[in-house]
């Protein structure tokens, strides 16, 4: 049995293109020598359009330069009203601004209550190391000082 | 001789917005001021209406030529303006429509004088012949939307290929072939009236 393939939708829109190339072939075979014919100009329409189109552009640069030059001196003006207006707004917000608030710094807090710490009684468990410790360094503070051995000459 | 075909493909691929100076500039007019003409005219069927909109095609084009990267053909970037500018052209023309309805405008008062020009002698039978040729594909495509009149015009009188198409709408090469599809279907179907 012979299997047959449907066709894409894009497959379907080339047939039907090319079948009506097919029957329309004179037409569009002279359509393009219609269009030629019908928008045949003398010479001197083209160079007329082309001079019309540099004059336009010239214009339209003239124009364009014109209002930069008219616009300018405002631009500049109205710059200068904004600076002004900004450096007011900045110098009214510097006289209204209110008293600095005492504020509580984290870091400081901290150090103290650790030199309180410091300075406090340690715990009472750690007591008798406290004591050993005391000791430890009195006996040293006691001891005479250890001499060097002097090299000796037996042989 | 200079033909669709040769003025339509043969153009350099890319150009760097840098390389766009005045002369250059001028030069890229001569080149593709005839192409610009003929699309806008198959889109909005009016030659004076086709002159001012290639005009205000180069004119955009110049004022934004820096804005061109060279990620496309110049003359894609080109037209894309101009069948932009005809879209536009078209919202425009509605809402001109309306306000005169209302009172709001005046007729068609509102453009410069149309430029007139001797046409050129010989081929001016062969021109009006061409017209009335015209005329009937317009009038079989008038019921599509102007982008569907677009894709036709650009595949088959500018025999562009469909990628630079879709690149030029900046469409689905898929969404170009759909369409395309539609107006090839509507011009068979007025051909086929016409031979019954």
């Amino acid at each position: 049995m012979e299997i047959i393939r449907h066709l894409s939708n894009e497959e379907l829109t080339d047939l039907t293109i090319e079948s009506d190339q097919r029957s329309l072939r004179p037409t569009l075979e002279a359509l393009p020598e219609w269009a030629r014919a019908s928008t045949e100009q003398a010479e001197e329409f083209w160079q007329t359009q082309r001079s019309i189109v540099w004059s336009r552009i010239s214009s339209s640069e003239s124009t364009a330069a014109t209002r930069l030059v008219r616009r300018s001196p405002l631009l500049a003006w109205s710059a200068a009203v904004a600076l002004v207006l900004l450096a007011g707004l900045l110098l009214d917000r510097g006289s209204i601004a209110p008293p600095h608030k005492t504020q509580v710094d984290p870091d400081h807090e901290l150090l103290l209550a650790v030199e309180r710490a410091v300075h406090n009684d340690g715990p009472a468990a750690l007591e008798p190391a406290a004591l050993l410790a005391e000791e430890m360094v009195q006996d040293i503070a006691a001891r005479p000082p250890i001499r060097k051995k002097e090299p000796t000459h037996e042989n | 001789m200079d033909t669709v075909l040769t003025t339509a493909l043969s153009s350099s691929a890319t150009e760097k917005a840098e390389a766009i100076s005045a002369d250059r500039f001028d030069e890229i007019m001569r080149q593709h001021q005839r192409r610009v003409y003929r699309v806008i005219y198959l889109l909005v069927r009016d030659s004076d209406t086709a002159d001012t909109l290639t005009q205000e095609c180069f004119l955009r084009a110049y004022q934004k030529r820096a804005s061109f990267r060279g990620e496309c053909r110049i003359e894609t970037w080109i037209l894309r303006i101009a069948v932009n500018l005809v879209r536009d052209h078209g919202k425009s023309r509605r809402t001109s429509f309306w306000k005169r309805l209302v009172g709001l405008e005046d007729g068609e008062a509102s453009g410069a004088e149309p430029r007139q020009f001797p046409a050129p002698g010989p081929s001016a039978e062969r021109a009006l012949l061409a017209r009335e040729e015209l005329q009937a594909v317009w009038n079989a495509l008038s019921s599509l939307s102007p982008q569907q009149r677009a894709i036709f015009f650009l595949r088959y009188e500018e025999e562009m290929p469909l990628a630079q198409i879709a690149d030029l709408l900046q469409v689905k090469v898929g969404s170009v072939k759909t369409q395309l599809a539609r107006a090839t279907g509507k011009l068979r179907e007025m051909k086929e009236k016409q031979w019954k």
